[in-house]
């Protein structure tokens, strides 16, 4: 899988780099508007990760110019501006995401590997993590071939795990990625645990490893050979 | 008091004094006159009848009649050699009334017989006269002054014309605004420097608040890139494998204030694009299903803390506003009843055409009513909450116009919205 990520902050470029390369990604960069133009015109991408105010232009431009000849690749805008109009405009103009900073990195992760499943029809079916077995278009999930009956947000809780299998999580971007734009309004960290209790209780009732540890004072790790 | 009323009201003052001193002048300067008049007249009179007697020494007349009296009476005395002046009254029996006189006294002398001449000369036409004159003038003077009054009035009110006109664009005058106000020319000087002075002062405030706009957008904008930066690097630091406890614990205190950071930035930017009204995506929504699709969003929390929640109301009421601010708005109004409620608790919604209201069960406030819609307002200094979701609340329903309100009915914290 081959990413280009446009974005003119070195350290965050390099975080966000760091962390995708780690989830198999071949990662390409672009630091300003016109090395991102070059390379996204002569390469072939799976996804491309964009931030809106770059050196030299507008990302929004940039991905206008894009989806004019390519329909397969996945888009997320990041960008700090956080502006409705940004985010709506983005998406008129094909993106398929839009995340605003700061943004986890492991959510970052999770959107990208969404988005490839989402564009990627003759693509996995199915999604293999030890015992357990995702069918993503049905949101079945399989322990040992039980099936077995989440909620949707113990679903979307494995989903995100899965994406980001071997990586600490927080519980911050645990409740962000439930809860998205309604975290605030609830203190939902408690309620992050609860789900990940009843998770886990599932999992174990169908035999399954217990596969989610607990990473003292700061988060959850989904852990898979 | 209006200016056109003080002007008015002092000039009613002025020139009542004016005239009641006009008057009183006029009523002396006018008998003056005549008594001057009247007092030459005696005077001819009595050179006429001096000269007569002096050459034939023939007296003049008796006479009775109204005007004019003339009396001659011999006299012994030495006395009244000085020909003398004199107002009197004297008793006319046929008309039964005063009749005020002016009389000229002087002695004529023929050898050892003196004579005294009183020549009288009535007023009472005279001060008949000057009354009426009085009366037709004050008329006169009262007539135009009314009639200045009035038309003073009405050139006041054309002439301030230009200036309310002023008045009420400055009062409709708002900042955030999409609409710039400019004000006319007026042809009057001083108008037309205040319309400058103005127009020179609302086009630098202005440009000063869309540049404080931009600078807060950039401000915000700047901290997040860092902000971003910092997370991300705690991230990839968390994913390190051997990580004593003691950095664990740094790393997650970095954790905790970094991400209350971004999120306090996030909360203050969204505040200042409320404030300048920055939301365009306005939408019907239809508040009955809205809010039930919201709880249903937070279901397992309510559920957690066994919160009953109701919604009850007329399902046709539609709200007619920014989607996204419509999300937020109703987001934290929900999850502040979610978050100061308590254990077993419950969540009342209730919606009506015009009118929606939310009560929870929870602890008593800390904070005073007035200061609950504050920013930073928090009840419990120490907690995760930013303190921010109820100014949210409030500016949100200030940018919309909408009232808010807040009541404590049956143990029930009730905040109410009427839009």
């Amino acid at each position: 899988m081959k990413l280009l990520i446009i974005e003119d902050e070195k350290p965050l470029l390099e975080s966000i780099v760091d962390y995708l390369s780690r989830e198999g990604f071949m990662c390409e960069t672009a630091p300003d508007f016109f090395s991102a133009e070059e390379k996204i015109f002569l390469h072939d991408y799976d996804c491309i990760v964009a931030d809106i105010t770059l050196p030299g232009g507008s990302g929004l431009n940039l991905i206008r110019e894009f989806r004019k000849k390519n329909s397969q690749t996945g888009i997320i805008i990041i960008s700090a501006k956080n502006a409705i109009d940004d985010k709506i405009s983005g998406l008129d103009l094909g993106a398929d995401d839009y995340l605003a900073k700061p943004f986890h990195l492991s959510e970052l992760n999770a959107r990208i590997k969404s988005i490839i499943r989402r564009r990627n029809f003759q693509g996995e079916k199915e999604i293999l993590a030890g015992d357990i077995k995702i069918i993503p278009e049905e949101f079945r999930v399989f322990v040992n071939d039980q099936l077995i009956t989440l909620t949707k947000k113990e679903y979307d809780l494995l989903m995100y795990f899965i994406s980001n299998k071997n990586r600490v999580l927080t519980k911050e971007s645990i409740a962000e990625h439930l809860w998205g734009d309604q975290m605030e309004a609830a203190d939902s960290f408690d309620f992050v645990y609860t789900h990940l209790k009843n998770l886990r209780k599932k999992i174990l009732e169908k035999g399954g490893e217990d596969c989610i540890k607990t990473i003292y004072g700061i988060g959850y790790k989904f852990e898979v050979r | 008091m209006k200016l056109l009323t003080k002007i008015n009201r002092r000039f009613l003052i002025v020139s009542t004094i004016l005239l009641a001193v006009c008057c009183v002048l006029l009523f002396y300067l006018m008998r003056a006159v005549i008594y001057a008049d009247v007092d030459e007249n005696l005077r001819d009179e009595q050179t006429q009848v001096t000269e007569r007697f002096d050459r034939s020494g023939q007296l003049p007349a008796e006479q009775n009649l109204k005007t004019n009296r003339v009396h001659v009476a011999l006299t012994d005395a030495k006395e009244m050699i000085v020909p003398s002046m004199r107002d009197t009254m004297v008793y006319d029996s046929l008309e039964s009334e005063f009749i005020p006189l002016r009389q000229l006294s002087f002695i004529l002398a023929k050898g050892n017989e003196k004579y005294s001449v009183t020549l009288s000369h009535s007023m009472l036409e005279t001060d008949d006269l000057v009354s009426t004159l009085l009366i037709f003038t004050a008329i006169f003077i009262v007539a135009l002054f009314v009639i200045l009054y009035f038309i003073n009035r009405n050139f006041s009110k054309n002439i301030w014309l230009p200036f309310n006109d002023t008045l009420e664009k400055l009062r409709s005058f708002d900042l955030t605004g999409q609409n710039k106000i400019s004000f006319s020319h007026t042809g009057i000087n001083e108008f037309e420097e205040l319309n400058e002075s103005l127009n020179k002062m609302t086009e630098k405030m202005y440009s000063d608040y869309s540049r404080l706009k931009e600078f807060t957008e950039d401000a915000s904008h700047e901290i997040q890139t860092p902000l971003s930066i910092i997370r991300s690097k705690i991230e990839m630091l968390i994913q390190s494998e051997n990580l004593n406890e003691t950095q664990i614990n740094s790393i997650q205190k970095i954790n905790e204030a970094a991400s209350k950071l971004s999120r306090l930035n996030s909360a203050l930017l969204t505040l200042t694009k409320i404030g300048n009204q920055q939301f365009s995506d306005e939408q019907e929504i239809h508040l009955v299903s809205f809010i039930r699709k919201k709880i249903e969003l937070l279901e397992e929390i309510i559920q957690q803390k066994k919160i009953s929640v109701t919604v009850e109301g007329d399902e046709n009421v539609v709200l007619k506003m920014s989607a996204s601010l419509a999300d937020l708005l109703f987001d934290n109004l929900i999850g502040n009843a979610i978050k100061h409620n308590m254990e077993n608790g419950s969540i009342k919604i209730f919606i009506e055409p015009h009118y929606f209201s939310i009560a929870n069960t929870g602890k008593p406030l800390i904070v005073s009513p007035e200061k609950l819609f504050e920013r930073f307002a928090k009840s419990d200094k120490s907690s995760e909450s930013l303190g921010l979701g109820l100014a949210i609340v409030k500016q949100i329903s200030e940018s919309c116009g909408f009232k808010l309100n807040y009541s404590m009915k049956d143990d029930l914290h009730t905040l109410a919205l009427s839009f």
